[in-house]
């Protein structure tokens, strides 16, 4: 089992895929990167998965599970860098990722997680000064 | 955490609603987390917070309400 780096920047918790990963590794990462939220408080989690080239239904789902696992714990999700083929394959599969929030590349996923901070902080009615 | 306190939780939360207030649950453990979308319980309309004092910090924000350090 391959242990995932988790990068904390800001707010956000970032994770890359540099490979395809196996089965255990995926489930790893889902309890490292929920222990993670818990331990510094992130509201983002950024996954980038542009490394990989192939993904199977497994994959499909763990990345819908995190996104709930995390909005639980009150944090976003944004899946970014999913290559054109990994794209057909999910669709393919019948995996359509509702409720998942993906942009195009790291830049836009960061810019995506600011504007869903932004939209719950002004539903909510919380503001900075509380935090 | 099984499908029964889950459920139970998302009762509770429905009831407060209907005398006009608002639940968080709070302290979702990762654990905890897992368990609930493993089971398939929609906690879309709840709102959860991994901490107390995140789901306080809300509630203080929906009442206006803010702690200060003398």
């Amino acid at each position: 089992m391959q242990k995932i780096p988790i990068i904390k920047i800001g707010e956000n918790l970032i994770v890359s895929l540099q490979f395809d990963i196996d089965d255990s590794s995926a489930v790893g990462l889902q309890g490292d990167l929920l222990l993670m939220i818990q331990k510094t408080g992130a509201t983002g989690v950024l996954v980038e998965l542009s490394a990989l080239d192939m993904v199977d239904s497994f994959m499909g789902r763990m990345l819908s599970d995190i996104t709930r696992m995390s909005a639980t714990m009150n944090a976003n999700t944004v899946i970014v860098g999913i290559q054109p083929s990994v794209a057909i394959t999910l669709v393919e599969l019948g995996l359509r990722l509702e409720g998942v929030h993906t942009a195009l590349n790291v830049e836009a996923g960061i810019a995506l997680l600011e504007k869903l901070r932004t939209a719950k902080a002004g539903s909510g009615h919380e503001t900075d000064s509380d935090k | 955490m099984d499908t029964l306190v889950a459920t139970h939780l998302l009762k509770t939360a429905a009831a407060v609603r209907l005398l006009g207030a608002e639940a968080v649950i709070t302290g979702i453990r990762p654990e905890v987390a897992q368990t609930i979308v493993h089971l398939g319980v929609d906690l879309g309309d709840v709102i959860t917070r991994a901490t107390m004092a995140e789901g306080l910090s809300y509630g203080f924000g929906k009442l206006g309400i803010k702690a200060v350090q003398e």
